[in-house]
């Protein structure tokens, strides 16, 4: 497991590459528990956030199972009228980083490119 | 005791801080407090006392769908109040044991932790996982990873450890993570087993425990308080309580060090595997039988589901895997992170099963037809294993777990892990370069290990091999250090007779024959002194044995 130290040093890289980035945190996919965790608006709860969406990301796994797919989950785009959410699956799939960002600052790509960058070798 | 919140659905679990005083248990908490946004409450706030115990509320995660509050409680210097340390220790779910990494600090740690782990021992339920944070990784003489370790093997302990500096808190979210994992797996096996109660916890905030600690321990907080004793041990003032004087013993009493030495891995694992008739095969009187036993397995119907193409080098199990693929569970899942840490080398044996090592000090297994596509069949698979397992506990060594990992290749795996430990023919060898003395006893020594073996594994749930490599006399008895075969290859344990026992022990011991002719004369004359001791009484069968051996094996 990288340690909170070098997961929230790639999380301030991740920021300084995106615009409009409202909050991130490492997941600890089986408890939902944040490894680390950085929120620019007082009014998102990481905590929370991180706990649900551990449970949507065993989800999409049990659904892979059951639909036979032999792929690995890497990451989950979720577009919001006004919000941009994505969940990164890290190398050995205990973990996952959850960033969300402001739609009009921003965009899929940037974020999909940024969080390769600098998620790249974690685990 | 975790329970369901029916208040809010939460699952409460309670994580404990313990650990030698000054070793930075406290810090870690604030540390943790301010990581997560919670705040710390020490008693001191409240009824206007210091008394030296801090409390986090932290509810974060999920499990099952229910969110998880966290207790975070830690342990005071002023702990080793035995009545206090113990509650609040008999209410935890995990305990984070924070020690100080100084060199001179080890032996109070590895004493701390050897109390820590006879209370634990006495609380109902399952196990209760301890994970060691090393802290004050930054000094620059703090001891090194292995030594740590190596203390750990000696007192026995199968702790997860995880290197912290609390002050700039390095390491702290790591462990409570950690600690939060192995209180999920316990809280899991409770609701397994129907012990998980729905009820508000009887301990609800830091104003509830500040007042079972005072109806625990009554006036012994009012001296403390009324002395203004800061970061003081009570029991360096006064004299040492009955109850006190007789948890120390009871906790002496129940450290049981372990031996622990390098033994030949391959030896063993090639030995069990070999006697199925593999590579190299050794000179037991069991091979035939063994080699038919798989033979009449591998004849058998294949696992369901499991994959044909079995040649590809799977991957090895690490050391994070979700709840509910590892057995034991708590206990499973600490021997994991503790075997994962070193090397892994792996190999296919020619009857189609995976077997390796890790590091020096385990021994891994996955038999031919242990992979599945599908990964509820290989939870099935494991539950079934788990049960031979179970059943044969009282006859095979803990240190081993069963685990189901992805390979690799798509699909999913069983593996069972099993820690090396030193057997009888490991023993005997280091007795074979000492003197006749020594190895006349030893002789014996092995024999009555071996011939209790012999009747004890009649009584486990499926045959096992009797050779020296895959026995060992540890407390509680002869046990299996080898691995289990899987269910489908497992048949009936036969009853052995004492004499099938000895005729096997004499053809196993041939290998020694040479350094026995050495020392035959002496040895004979030291059997000979230990049988005239017991004249009168009924000849012990491992003496007789033993001179036998000596006697006829050079005719």
């Amino acid at each position: 497991m990288a340690t909170e130290k070098v997961l929230l040093e790639s999380i301030a890289k991740i920021e300084s590459d995106v615009n409009g980035v409202i909050a991130t945190a490492a997941v600890d996919l089986e408890s939902g528990m944040t490894l680390a965790a950085k929120s620019n608006r007082a009014d998102f709860d990481l905590a929370v956030a991180s706990a649900y969406n551990s449970e949507l990301v065993k989800q999409k796994m049990k659904i892979m199972r059951a639909l036979n797919i032999k792929a690995s989950l890497e990451d989950m785009l979720l577009t919001l009228t006004d919000q941009i959410h994505v969940i990164k699956l890290l190398p050995g799939g205990s973990s996952f980083v959850y960033l969300a960002a402001d739609r009009g600052s921003t965009n899929v790509a940037i974020l999909r490119t940024a969080l390769a960058k600098h998620l790249n070798g974690l685990d | 005791m975790a329970v369901i919140d029916p208040r809010n659905d939460a699952v409460v679990i309670r994580v404990v801080y313990d650990g030698p005083p000054m070793a930075g248990k406290t810090t870690s908490v604030r540390t943790l407090g301010k990581g997560v946004g919670g705040s710390v409450v020490a008693p001191e706030e409240i009824g206007g006392r210091t008394l030296f115990f801090d409390w986090l509320d932290y509810t974060g995660g999920l499990f099952e769908g229910r969110r998880i509050r966290c207790q975070v409680v830690t342990v005071p210097g002023q702990a080793t109040l035995a009545s206090r340390r113990r509650k609040l220790l008999q209410g935890a779910d995990v305990v984070v044991f924070v020690g100080d990494s100084a060199p001179q600090e080890q032996s109070a740690t590895q004493s701390y932790l050897e109390g820590l782990r006879g209370v634990l021992d006495k609380v109902e339920g399952p196990p209760i996982g301890i994970v060691l944070q090393a802290n004050k990784r930054d000094r620059p003489d703090a001891v090194s990873l292995d030594l740590l370790r190596t203390m750990l093997d000696r007192i026995g302990a199968r702790i997860a450890v995880i290197e912290s500096v609390a002050t700039d808190g390095s390491g702290i979210r790591e462990a409570f993570v950690f600690a939060v994992r192995l209180a999920l797996d316990r809280v899991r096996e409770l609701m397994r087993t129907g012990q998980l109660r729905s009820m508000p916890p009887e301990i609800d905030n830091a104003q509830d425990l500040l007042a079972e600690l005072r109806r625990c321990e009554g006036a012994a907080l009012e001296l403390a308080a009324d002395s203004g004793l800061v970061h003081t041990r009570l029991n360096d003032v006064r004299e040492p309580s009955l109850a006190a004087t007789a948890l120390e013993q009871a906790v002496r009493d129940n450290a049981d060090p372990v031996a622990t030495a390098r033994p030949s891995i391959w030896d063993r694992t090639a030995t069990a595997q070999a006697a199925s008739g593999g590579s190299s095969a050794t000179a037991s009187g069991e091979d035939r039988t063994t080699r038919s036993m798989l033979d009449g397995a591998r004849a058998g119907a294949p696992a369901p589901n499991a994959v044909a193409d079995d040649t590809k080098p799977p991957q090895v199990p690490g050391g994070d895997l979700p709840s509910g693929r590892i057995w034991p569970p708590v206990n499973g899942r600490l021997l994991l992170h503790a075997a994962t840490l070193e090397a892994a080398l792996l190999r296919r044996h020619v009857n189609g099963d995976w077997v390796g090592a890790l590091g020096s000090s385990w021994q891994m297994h996955s038999p031919a037809g242990a992979r599945f596509a599908d990964v509820d069949a290989g939870h099935q698979a494991l539950v079934n294993w788990a049960r031979l397992h179970a059943a044969s506990a009282h006859v095979i060594s803990n240190e081993r777990c069963i685990v189901l990992s992805s390979d690799g290749l798509g699909g999913y795996r069983l593996w069972q892990i099993v820690r090396a430990e030193r057997s009888l023919r490991d023993e005997f060898d280091a007795a074979l370069t000492d003197e006749p003395a020594v190895i006349a006893k030893a002789l014996v020594t092995l024999t009555r290990a071996f011939l209790q073996a012999g009747e004890r594994f009649s009584s486990a749930a499926c045959w096992l091999p009797l050779s020296l490599r895959n026995v060992a006399a540890l407390p509680g008895g002869s046990r299996f250090l080898g691995t289990m075969p899987d269910p489908q290859r497992a048949r009936p344990a036969e009853p052995r007779s004492q004499a099938t026992t000895m005729r096997l022990l004499a053809v196993q011991l041939e290998y020694a024959l040479p350094e026995l002719q050495a020392c035959r004369t002496q040895a004979l004359s030291v059997l000979d002194q230990m049988i005239r001791v017991e004249r009168g009484a009924p000849l012990d069968p491992t003496h007789g044995f033993a001179r036998r051996f000596l006697d006829s094996a050079f005719v």
